[in-house]
Formats: C-alpha cells, structure tokens, sequence
C-alpha cells in the first residue's frame, strides 16, 4: 500500500470519501443537532478534535499494543478525548454544554470516530493520521453545517439566531414544524446524497464515455 | 421521582419512546445492516442481549461505586468499558458453547460497542434516575424496540429493492428516507402512553 | 519471562493499566474545572430563583444575586413526598427550615444530573408576599428542573424559570429561552395549567413547543403535579405566618 500525502487525504476526505455522503457514518448525531446552525457547529468542531487526536494516538502507539487489545485500547482512547472535551465544555462554555445535551457524550460512539482509528490509523504515521481525523471532522461538518443552513431558516426563521425572515414567520405559525423536527434530516440528507451522487456518476459515464471515444479515434 | 410501572414502561420504550425512531440512536449499523433480513435479525437479538446485560452491569457500578465515591465524571469511561467487556465476554462464551449460533451471532457483536443505542440507553437510565428493574425492562425494552424497527426496515428494503429507485437515490439515500417515514410513524405513538 | 499477548489475562491486566493511566489526567482535568462549572450553577440557581419570584437579578452582578438569594427564606420537606396525599391533605407535608449550606451542597451533586431536592423560599416583593419552589421531574432524556414562583394567594403564577434541562437540542431544549418561559408569568393556578387551543390565549393556557410535544407536556405535567400541588401546601402551613 502506498503512503497517502496530505493533499490526497484531504480530498478523500472531504469528498471523493466524505463520511456523511458515501459512507454513511455518524448518522445519529446528524440527525438530532442539525436544527441549529451554532449547535452543528461546535458538536462537528468536537467531533474533528476527538477524531483528530484519537488517530494520533492510535498510530502513534500502534507497534506497541497487540492486535487483540487493540479495540479496548481505542474506545479507551476516544473515550478519554471525549470526557475532556465534555469537561471543558462544561467549564467554559456551560450554555452550549447544555444546549447539546446528551451529544456530547455520544460523540464516543459516534462511527466516524470509531471507522477513522479503525482503519486508517493503525497503518499509518502519526501526523498524517491526525490530518486525516481532522479532515474527516470537516468533511462531516460541511455536511451538517449545509444541513443546518436549510433547516434553521425553515423552522425558526434565523440563521445562528439572526433573523432572516419577519418575525411574523415564526409568530403566525409559516415555518416549518418538520423541519425542526429529526425525519426532515432523513429526507434532507438523502436528498444531498442523490445529487452528490447523481453528480458523481454523470462524471463517471463522461469519463467512460471520453475513453471509448478515444479507443474508437485511435482504432480509426 | 415518580415511579413508571415495568409494564408501562416496556412497551414505552419499545413503541412510544422507541430508540432509534424517537431518540435516533444506533443509525449508523442500522443502515448498514438493514439490507438483510437475516443479518437484521441477528444483529438485533446481538442487541437485547447486550443492552440487558450491560444495564444488569452498570446499574450497580454506578450506584454503588461512581456515586458513593463521587466519580459521576467517570460515567462514561466506565460504562464503555462495561460495554466493550460485556461484548468481548459474550462473544467467547458463545464460540465456546455454541459454534453454530457463533457463526450466525459472531460476526456482529464487534459491531455493537460502536452502536450509540448501548451507550444511549445506559446513559439514559443515568440521566433519569431508573431503580435497577427499571433499568433492566429499559434495557430489554429498548433491545426490543431497535429490533422490532430494523427488523421493519430490512422487510420494507426487500421491498423496495424490487422497485424503480433513481440510481442517485439507490441504496442509503432511499434507506434513509424509508427511515424518515417511519420515524413519523413512530410519531404517532407517542400520544399512546407518555414515559421520560 | 514472555508475556503471551494473546492471553485473557493480558487484556484485563492491560484495560486496568490503561484506564489507570488515562483517568488519571482526567481527574486533574475534572478537579481543575469543577469549580469554574459549581460556580456557573450555583450562579444560575440563585438567579433563575429570584426571577421566578418576580425579584430583577443580573447574571453579571453574582455578588447582588448572592446577596438577594441569601435573603429569602428557604425550606425543604423532610422524607419522599406522596403528591397524592398532599392533594388531599396540604398539611400532611413535612416541611422544615433549610441553610444555604444544604444548598449549595445539594447543587454540588446534581451540577450533573439536575437531580434537584425540593427547596421552598419565601420573600415579600414590593410589601406582597411571594411563594416559589425548585421543582424536577421527568423530560424526554433526563430531568426537568423547574424555578417555580407564585403570589401571595397562590392565586397567579409570578414566575417561571428552566433549572435544568438535557433536552432535545433545538427542540425540547428551547425550554429555557426567555419566550418559552416568560409565557407562565401571570397565568391563573386554579385550575392547572393547560395548552392554549392554536390562535386563542387562556387565562391559564401556555403555548408548547412546535415539535416538542413530550418535552412541553412535561413541563405541564411538573407544573401541575408537583409545583403547585406543593407550594398550595407551603402556603397552607407557612400562610398562617408573617
């Protein structure tokens, strides 16, 4: 296998591979702080940190621990960073602790987190397993932000709380309950999927296309 | 605190409260595995088992070393641990005394410790002060409930593979909008009975 | 010697010395910032008491909310309250005078569940006397805390303030927002609190959350079944009193 540079990472990451789009991991959490532009982005901002430095651990200590503790040893990990970062979200910024409740704790067991230092960092050097954590960490926040940028206005009028619509929006009952609600991330997200998909294959057939039309040129 | 009968509360955390169509925890292996019956169903018996025994766990860890001895900021930390062991004891118990239902079961219980149903249920029974029957017919019942709706997810996926789905929207684009209905369904229930 | 690796006693040996390691920081991290998140609470809880009883407190003077919560008079019951036979008996609950030590020890455990005791206070607010209580009970995740404040006839409610909450982000968690809250102040307590039918206001009717209806019920259902059932029985007993 060869050594992937950054640059490659990064790409893969944020989207030949984004997480949410084509892999379909950290659903859970999606689903539930997407309904506000400022909650999706510190729960994401957690969830690059986590991802981050658990793959630096992980690879770091990688020729140390045998295969079979491995797993312990990396849900041990990810727990650690995740009470950390729950910890000082406590401390410093109390209102947003609240704000996202439960999540936080969930991050533990959010996929992203648990695939990242599955797969990619037991195989490779530690720096570059950090960069891959923390792009992933993007790759899934410019998904969620998207998704929190259609829902916020929707329901609430707002966009991280500054209004956008006249009060009357909210007030005279025009937004959308299901919008805040956790089924419109359902649909929202599958919809960002097929166009992202759809996208993909027409470069597909282009590209196939483009190769038989070369084959055909040079047989003639 | 009130006290929620066991029955009420089994069948509110199997309908009305339901784990993954109300709260929408454990998404993830659920889109995964859903394509197949067969897998469905052994990776949501896995669940029930897990999630009963690791509530069986925690419920005494918690109450009788993380409070007394004020280390509530270790919850996590020990519940995970309860998790992954409770998950790494079962799976040799099972290859040892039944082969067979390891072949059927074993594949899927690495895939459970990354289920946030687990960890969401215990926490829950933390977050809202369950006595440990409670705690227990939580588990089961939340076991149930995430059974009961993968089980009707990969029914319906069968379903639908036979249908004309755009090519964009194939696979978890279509899963995840299937999953986006039910969890209205689900909706409805909650009029039914009211529990946390 | 070799160690197997491969061996069961290796993992556990290993999980135990791992967690040793890795707690060990954490309870540094947890001892450093557990004061900074008391004082947070504790701040909060003097502040969202005071407003629920209809007294102005600022979140950015703690000193005068220190100093007006030190004011009041406070209570807590004795033993597990049976809200059945309160209802039919007020005097049936045992209520007894409470320091602020109690207090603020209590706030120190539930910092993290909100698993709030039950605290009366009692204060007189330009020359009427004004009743409120700390009442929890169960939201859609975790508890409810609720700051309730009621006047000198237990007749309208003066103030409602969230305590605590671990609701729904964006759903059930906007319970604590001014526009949510501010709906209860001068709502009618004899018949209980109930939802306002969609484009009417009652005298006694508050509007729930668009898409939190367990969320908002609980909220109802703690006003209903704990709050004022209780604080009729406080001012039944210490009514009598000036």
């Amino acid at each position: 296998m060869s050594i992937p540079t950054f640059r490659q990472v990064t790409k893969e990451n944020l989207s030949v591979n984004n997480p949410v789009l084509v892999q379909v991991l950290g659903i859970c959490s999606t689903l539930a702080v997407t309904n506000k532009v400022v909650n999706t982005l510190i729960m994401t901002v957690g969830v690059s940190l986590v991802t981050a430095f658990a793959s630096f651990t992980l690879s770091w200590i990688r020729n140390l621990i045998a295969r079979r503790v491995r797993m312990i040893f990396q849900v041990l990990a990810i727990t650690f960073y995740v009470v950390l970062f729950q910890l000082i979200l406590n401390a410093f910024a109390p209102e947003v602790a609240r704000s996202l409740g439960p999540y936080v704790g969930l991050i533990i067991t959010n996929c992203i987190v648990m695939g990242r230092t599955e797969t990619f960092a037991p195989a490779n050097r530690p720096l570059i397993s950090w960069w891959d954590g923390f792009t992933s960490g993007i790759g899934y926040m410019a998904v969620l932000v998207l998704l929190s940028l259609i829902r916020e206005p929707l329901a609430f009028g707002t966009i991280a709380d500054f209004p956008i619509f006249p009060p009357q929006y909210v007030s005279d009952g025009y937004n959308w309950t299901i919008a805040i609600m956790a089924p419109s991330a359902f649909f929202l997200v599958a919809i960002i999927m097929w166009v992202f998909k759809t996208n993909g294959l027409k470069k597909e057939e282009a590209l196939k296309a483009s190769k038989s039309a070369s084959a055909i040129g040079g047989a003639a | 605190m009130s006290y929620v009968d066991p029955i009420t509360l089994l069948f509110a955390s199997i309908f009305t409260s339901n784990i993954i169509l109300a709260n929408f925890l454990g998404t993830c292996s659920f889109i995964a595995i859903s394509k197949d019956l067969g897998s469905s169903n052994g990776l949501g018996i896995a669940v029930i088992v897990v999630l009963v025994l690791s509530s069986a766990i925690s419920w005494p860890i918690l109450h009788y070393i993380l409070i007394p001895w004020n280390m509530i900021y270790l919850d996590l930390f020990a519940y995970i641990i309860v998790v992954a062991a409770v998950v790494q004891a079962l799976e040799m118990i099972i290859e040892r005394v039944s082969p067979a239902l390891y072949m059927s079961l074993g594949i899927y219980l690495p895939l459970i410790v990354a289920n946030c149903a687990i960890l969401g249920v215990v926490l829950f029974m933390e977050i809202r002060n369950y006595d440990y029957v409670q705690a227990l017919i939580f588990g089961l019942g939340s076991g149930i409930g995430w059974w009961l709706a993968i089980i009707l997810a990969a029914a319906m996926r069968k379903k639908i593979d036979k249908s004309n789905v755009p090519a964009g929207l194939k696979g978890p684009g279509i899963t995840l909008i299937t999953m986006g209905l039910m969890a209205m369904a689900f909706v409805g229930f909650s009029g039914i009975l009211r529990v946390q | 010697m070799r160690i197997n690796k491969d061996s069961h006693v290796f993992t556990i040996f290993f999980t135990f010395a791992v967690t040793l390691v890795l707690v060990f920081p954490l309870t540094l991290a947890f001892v450093t910032t557990k004061p900074i998140a008391d004082n947070y609470w504790r701040l909060q809880h003097w502040v969202k008491t005071l407003r629920s009883l209809g007294v102005s407190a600022d979140p950015s003077h703690p000193h005068q909310a220190e100093l007006a919560y030190q004011a009041l008079k406070k209570y807590t019951v004795k033993g597990t309250v049976n809200y059945d036979a309160v209802k039919a008996n007020p005097r049936s609950l045992a209520i007894t005078r409470v320091n602020d030590e109690v207090i603020n020890k209590a706030l120190q455990d539930t910092s993290y569940t909100g698993n709030l005791p039950i605290f009366f206070y009692s204060t007189v607010v330009d020359g009427q006397k004004r009743w409120g209580g700390d009442f929890t009970g169960p939201g859609l995740w975790g508890n409810v805390s609720l700051a309730v404040g009621v006047n000198a006839d237990g007749s309208q409610i003066t103030g409602v303030q969230v305590l605590f909450d671990v609701e729904t982000p964006g759903l059930g968690g906007r319970i604590g927002e001014p526009w949510f809250t501010g709906q209860f102040t001068g709502l009618e307590t004899a018949q209980g609190v109930v939802f306002n039918p969609s484009g009417q206001k009652l005298p006694n009717g508050m509007d729930a959350i668009a898409g939190a209806t367990i969320t908002s019920t609980a909220v109802r259902d703690i006003l209903n079944n704990r709050a004022l059932i209780l604080l009729k029985a406080f001012i039944a007993q210490k009514g009598g009193q000036s």
